[in-house]
């Protein structure tokens, strides 16, 4: 049944987001991650917004931000600070194999 | 269908005030947070909690779940009584974004979400949504590629207009040297399109399972050894377990508790590929017999060895 053996691309190695395929994807307004650069949250390359990418990096740091918005009601700084909480512990985590 | 408690999801008693409710479900929330807890089950567990909360936050919906009475037991099997939900008008709009997940139980009383997708700009008006799931992998899919299936569910609306849960069974190529966190896109596979337009993309996130004998950072991956105290001290080649089957490894002669020994490009393959890193753990043998016992005397009195010279302890 090979037929249906989807396909896929992973998004990390093959390419870089614009700022319009990352709004596409997360389902989230431009000035939403205008503001979320803005906090610091992950930096795009490129300078000015017509010409930004991001990296898979800042795909899954929005989802998260996201995701604690709209669940636990943490504003940009709060969930700013909880991502990279979360990323420490999560390095140290692997560390003592808890993981 | 079955009943549920939703007191006993949040934990607080059928009397307890507004206020009691919004931080015993604050609590848990952050406790069972998807992306935040390491507890097991926390995904399942915080579809519960927001299904629950969304019930008891409402005081309509609350007073009206109310009215089903005490006698009905978690899980016991469940028919709404007919017409339990006269004189009760409910206002709509009280359903959150999370809402299109919740049981049959909780639709069976209060309906379903009816709220339309809102998108997000005019143009993009026919163009299905985006849609993420994540898939858990074992280690070793990774390091040989594969092909995994993966169920998903979600709501269609049925001929006579009540929601249907249906499921979908995908089958999906892992590619070789995929890491934990990362992404891939399944074109056309997010939600439908409507009026002909293209369907969206679904974006599956890596998780790796726990692994027995594994840890993984990044591209690397490391392995406790254990070893026993000869073969730290003279040196050997012992056989190890690595995710693309077993190798020799050189121990080199004193070696140290604790100690990393990197196998260049065993980990995580790619371009270039993660490495290998065996963390040596010196194993002591049991004193359990007097011939073992014997042995550790015998040093005790042949090598002059103090394991605390370092901290000038007189």
């Amino acid at each position: 049944m090979d037929y249906d053996i989807l396909h896929g691309i992973v998004i990390e190695e093959s390419e870089a987001l614009s700022l319009s395929e990352l709004c596409q994807i997360c389902n989230v307004e431009v000035e939403w991650i205008m503001a979320l650069v803005n906090e610091g949250i992950f930096e795009p390359a490129g300078t000015r917004p017509e010409d930004w990418f991001f990296s898979g990096v800042a795909l899954r740091r929005v989802l998260v931000v996201r995701h604690l918005q709209r669940d636990l009601d943490v504003n940009l700084s709060g969930a700013a600070l909880v991502l990279e909480l979360l990323e420490e512990r999560n390095a140290l985590l692997a560390k003592i194999n808890l993981y | 269908m079955e009943y549920k408690d939703y007191y006993q999801t949040i934990g607080v008693p059928r009397d307890a005030t507004q206020d009691d409710i919004k931080r015993a479900y604050r609590k848990l929330a952050r406790k069972y947070h998807p992306d935040v807890s390491k507890e097991p089950e926390a995904e399942a567990r915080f579809k519960e909690i927001g299904e629950a909360y969304e019930v008891l936050k409402d005081p309509e919906k609350r007073t009206a779940y109310d009215r089903l009475g005490t006698r009905w037991k978690s899980g016991q099997e469940f028919q709404p009584p007919p017409g339990w939900d006269q004189g009760f008008e409910f206002h709509g709009g009280g359903f959150t974004e999370a809402a299109s997940q919740f049981s049959s139980f909780f639709e069976s009383l209060f309906g379903r979400n009816q709220q339309s997708h809102r998108y997000r700009d005019r143009e993009f008006n026919l163009h299905g949504e985006d849609s993420h799931a994540r898939i858990s992998i074992a280690l070793e899919d990774s390091f040989q590629g594969g092909i995994r299936s993966l169920t998903l569910q979600h709501t269609e609306s049925g001929q006579d207009g009540r929601p249907l849960i249906k499921e979908r069974t995908l089958k999906v190529r892992i590619p070789k040297g995929i890491q934990q966190g990362q992404h891939i896109r399944l074109a056309g596979q997010g939600s439908p399109g409507t009026g002909g337009g293209k369907a969206g993309d679904l974006y599956l996130e890596i998780v790796f399972k726990p692994h027995p004998l594994f840890r993984v950072e990044g591209k690397d991956i490391f392995l406790d050894l254990p070893v026993a105290p000869w073969e730290a001290a003279l040196g050997a080649t012992v056989a190890i377990p690595t995710p693309a089957g077993t190798v020799d490894l050189k121990i080199p002669a004193g070696s140290r508790s604790g100690q990393k020994l990197r196998l260049k490009e065993r980990g995580i393959p790619g371009t270039p590929s993660g490495d290998l890193y065996v963390v040596l753990q010196i194993v002591l043998p049991a004193a359990d017999s007097e011939q073992a016992r014997a042995f550790y005397r015998e040093m005790e009195q042949k090598l002059a060895f103090n394991p605390r010279a370092g901290m000038s302890i007189r």
